[in-house]
């Protein structure tokens, strides 16, 4: 059917059937997401409108809430869907879109802080201010990354989109009032005031999109290759500043029309190329058009499960895209291979003289048991270097025998995620690879959600176990999706990972919104938190210590792994069978410290790196300064947490993530 | 240790056939040269000797043993093989590298004896990399690098030795340098070597055999004079030349034949 042949210039038969069918779809939608609402309004009061017969009200509602949301649809869509087209353009990788390279989440935490400053700013500005938090957020994320190192970005780029988030829900967490709105938003919404916003940011959009297929014929020159494109007359680095320009922008108003919308900017250029479009000046179009069918098919779909004319919660378009969009990118994520199996997203970090080990040891047990003492000194209830030695007085007492466990469970969690960090990180052969980052402490956390909601009767000490299940689960998951050809790519692992995580976080999101469960303490849960702590917690610890030993005894296959695909085989090494293993250890591990303190992420890539740095490479040394370095890192994040904001309590997930971020910003720069 | 033979061995990936039914023996003591155009099947083959590719038929011997039924740890004791290019681990010293080949004999729990540090002794000895033994991997030069990868397989005490393109990315200094050293290895250790080679002078000259591969069967085997002919490298490569003799080993050389390649001018 397609008139397309080799010398036709013109754009193919094909481009417009798929550009026609997406608009006769998107036009459906529309038709029936404008029916939907609240206010129990449906079609055909909707349509007295058009007649002029409509009953009093009708005409407010759909002005004030209908079109609005509508608009914010098409709109945030829209742009969505010309903004990852562009970035996978421009990148040359298919896994990039707005989410996955940060942009969103700066976008977001950027507005976020100025709510919080107590900026009330119209939608111009705000997005101005989106515009430049998701500016900065991708050229951190694209420096760092490097360019044809498509698993390296997108892991830098989740990696800066976590801390980003995580600062953001910090400061959500912070002022309860002034951002309480600004959650549902954090997970993308529609729902709209009035007809504003979307309207004003639709004439941006609609710029922006005129600009981009201005440059349509040199971006087609772009996917040759740099050098290709420059041989045949592209002024390359000013088409792939332009064209990310443009991408930013349109990301950044989709966020201030509806938030950070997951995924959308993903599939929707990625499916009109596999639908067979190649040329820009078809695909720009047809992403646009995908990402507007793909957002209110979402939000149409969101409010006919949970429809709010029955008296259910708003359930955000965002948590629908991203239960949507997650299982798509892992898909996504197993038809990529790197194509260097052998190099893998391998980040090589410039040698430096070690340090001594025992001088290490001692050193990283001094910072341990410094933490550890001033944790126990800070709290309401003022406790002195003597009264830890000699507890006289009887509330000093009874104070120590809360602290001290709780301390102990924050020490003893931080070396197990410190341990499960240095065993992922050899078998995917990245120092960046950290439980966290690949979805395992995700799957702790829906498992635990899961059980708070369906069995909420059930006794808290199953809690812990449901979260280690969960956590081992995920981990399945992702061995049995990435594992291909017999064997593990390092970066289809870490992709499936953040697909996965990204389905678990919206899977407790979905979950926590649907039981209406306070979300409060499903984000205290989730960011990590070492609160109320007792000498119980330990129980869950002793498996995953047990692991670490194991681990330890196991040093010599950890550091064969280094070695590649084949030469540790040649070397004797049952090379799957000693993945299999020491993943699972890590899986344990992780679990292991989700169940005793939640999600608390970073520590596992930080401990690792920085204990790596101290005594090189080889692990029998490597995981005890992990261990105890990860031990004072979470030590010292729980202090600084009640010490910080005082009578206020940071959970220590969030401090870990914030010194975490520096420290992996850092770590990218120098391993390039 | 005997000889490694192939037996009818098929091979391929995702149902593309890529070894179909060859049979090959790598003499004991002897360095065997697999040449081939690119795609024949050479570098697949070596992969079936060392058991990293599974073949869907025919079977591979060691000393008359299938080597399908050793542990990994146990073949990995008589038999080892040195990728194209492996990873570079970071931060590594080569000393520790080269302490890696001792995987097979320590496991994973094993104690490091005397027979450990022996084996890292005389690999570096046997490398030249005695010198260079604290330095850091990244640091070496591409000649001294792949020095120290064959130091670690060599680490291992294995009778057999497969290598896989060991001069690519060299200069022609250090790809010398690294043949003559693989002609040491069997000539004054005793190993059975195995080598695939881009550059079929190199084979003749290095070789005490060499078996010639084409779409995944063996088109010519021998010791070089036998198998470097003009007949047998237009057969395989598709390529004219003419076959000559060096003076100084007395081993065939060739030289490709450029009519029909060049427009002369007139």
């Amino acid at each position: 059917m397609s008139t397309a042949t080799g010398g036709d210039l013109r754009v193919p038969a094909r481009s417009f059937a798929v550009i026609g069918t997406g608009l006769a779809a998107l036009a459906l939608l529309c038709v029936v997401h404008v029916g939907q609402g609240s206010s129990g309004i449906g079609l055909s009061e909707l349509a007295a409108l058009l007649t002029g017969t409509a009953a009093p009200g009708v005409s407010d509602i759909f002005m004030g809430s209908r079109l609005p949301r509508l608009l914010a649809g098409v709109v945030a869509g829209g742009a969505l869907g010309v903004s990852g087209l562009l970035i996978q353009t421009t990148t040359r990788n298919q896994a990039a879109a707005p989410d996955t390279l940060g942009v969103n989440a700066g976008a977001y935490l950027a507005v976020v802080a100025a709510s919080f400053a107590g900026l009330n700013l119209g939608a111009l500005p705000q997005g101005t201010l989106a515009f430049a938090g998701g500016l900065a957020a991708a050229l951190l994320v694209l420096a760092l990354g490097g360019r044809d190192a498509p698993g390296r970005v997108i892991l830098a780029g989740t990696a800066v989109a976590m801390a980003l988030m995580a600062t953001a829900t910090m400061l959500l967490m912070l002022d309860e009032y002034g951002t309480r709105g600004l959650f549902l938003w954090g997970s993308g919404s529609l729902v709209q005031s009035d007809v504003g916003r979307a309207g004003g940011l639709l004439v941006v959009v609609a710029a922006a999109v005129l600009a981009a297929m201005a440059l349509a014929r040199p971006l087609d020159l772009l996917a040759l290759g740099d050098d290709i494109a420059r041989s045949l007359g592209t002024a390359v680095p000013r088409v792939r500043a332009g064209a990310l320009l443009l991408a930013i922008a349109l990301a950044a108003a989709a966020v201030t029309v509806a938030g950070p919308l997951a995924f959308v900017g993903l599939i929707a250029p990625v499916s009109v190329r596999l639908l067979g479009l190649g040329r820009h000046r078809a695909l720009i179009p047809a992403a646009a058009v995908t990402g507007m069918v793909l957002l209110l098919g979402a939000d149409t779909l969101a409010r006919a499960v949970f429809d709010p004319a029955d008296g259910h919660a708003e359930l955000p378009a965002g948590i629908v895209t991203a239960l949507l969009g997650a299982p798509f990118f892992v898909v996504l994520a197993r038809r990529l291979a790197s194509g260097h199996v052998e190099r893998g997203a391998a980040v090589a970090l410039p040698g430096r003289r070690r340090v001594p080990y025992p001088v290490v040891l001692a050193l990283s047990f001094a910072a341990l048991a410094t933490a550890f003492v001033l944790g126990l000194r800070i709290g309401d209830v003022p406790v002195t270097f003597a009264d830890m030695l000699a507890p006289g007085d009887e509330l000093v007492r009874r104070v120590l025998a809360l602290r001290v466990p709780r301390l102990v469970v924050a020490a003893v969690a931080g070396a197990a995620l410190a341990a499960a960090g240095v065993a992922v990180q050899a078998v995917i052969r990245n120092p960046l690879a950290e439980p966290g980052l690949l979805g395992v402490t995700g799957g702790a956390g829906v498992a635990a959600v899961g059980l708070l909601i369906l069995v909420p009767a059930a006794p808290r000490a199953l809690l812990p176990l449901v979260a280690f299940a969960g956590a081992l689960a995920a981990l399945g998951l992702l061995v049995a999706v990435a594992y291909r050809k017999g064997s593990f790519d390092p970066v289809r692992v870490v992709l499936v990972g953040i697909g996965i995580l990204a389905g678990a976080q919206a899977l407790v999101y979905f979950a926590a919104l649907k039981a209406g469960m306070a979300l409060a303490a499903a984000l205290t849960w989730m960011s990590g938190s070492t609160y109320a702590r007792s000498s119980d917690d330990l129980a869950w610890l002793a498996l995953p210590m047990l692991a670490a030993v194991l681990l330890w005894l196991a040093a010599r296959p950890l550091d064969l792994l280094a070695l590649g695909e084949d030469l540790p085989r040649s070397l004797g090494l049952p090379l799957n069978g000693a993945r299999m293993a020491i993943l699972s250890a890590g899986a344990l591990l992780a679990g292991g410290a989700a169940a005793a303190v939640g999600s608390v992420g970073f520590v596992g890539l930080v401990a690792p790196h920085l204990a790596r740095r101290l005594v090189g490479p080889g692990h029998r040394r490597l995981l005890p300064a992990a261990m105890l370095l990860g031990a004072a890192l979470v030590v010292a994040a729980d202090s600084l947490g009640r010490w910080l904001l005082a009578p206020k309590e940071l959970p220590s997930g969030l401090i870990v993530a914030l010194v975490g971020t520096p420290y992996l910003i850092w770590l990218l720069r120098r391993s390039r | 240790m005997g000889d490694l033979v192939g037996h009818g061995l098929v091979a391929g990936y995702e149902g593309k056939r890529v070894l179909s039914g060859l049979d090959v023996r790598l003499a004991s003591g002897q360095v065997t040269v697999l040449v081939g155009a690119n795609g024949s099947g050479k570098s697949t083959l070596l992969r079936v000797l060392a058991r990293l590719h599974v073949p869907t038929e025919g079977a591979v011997l060691l000393g008359g043993h299938d080597i399908a039924r050793d542990s990994t740890r146990a073949l990995a004791r008589k038999l080892t093989f040195l990728p194209q290019s492996p990873l570079v681990p970071s931060g590594l010293t080569v000393r520790e590298l080269v302490g890696h080949g001792r995987y097979a004999h320590r496991g994973v729990l094993g104690r490091t004896t005397g027979d450990d540090l022996e084996a890292v002794r005389w690999a570096l000895a046997v490398t030249g990399l005695e010198p260079l033994a604290g330095r850091r991997v990244e640091e070496l030069s591409g000649g001294e690098r792949q020095r120290a990868w064959i130091a670690v397989v060599l680490a291992q005490k294995t009778g057999v030795l497969l290598l896989d393109e060991p001069t690519t990315f060299l200069d022609l200094r250090y790809q010398i340098e690294i043949l003559a050293l693989v002609r040491r290895l069997a000539d004054e250790h005793g190993l059975t070597v195995g080598v695939v080679l881009h550059d079929l002078n190199q084979a003749a000259a290095f070789g005490d055999r060499i078996v010639m591969l084409s779409a995944g069967r063996v088109v010519a085997s021998g010791e070089p004079h036998e198998v470097i002919t003009a007949e047998a490298v237009r057969d395989a490569f598709g390529l004219e030349v003419s076959v000559a003799t060096d003076p100084e080993t007395g081993r065939p050389t060739c030289l490709p034949s450029l009519r029909g390649h060049l427009t002369t001018k007139e």
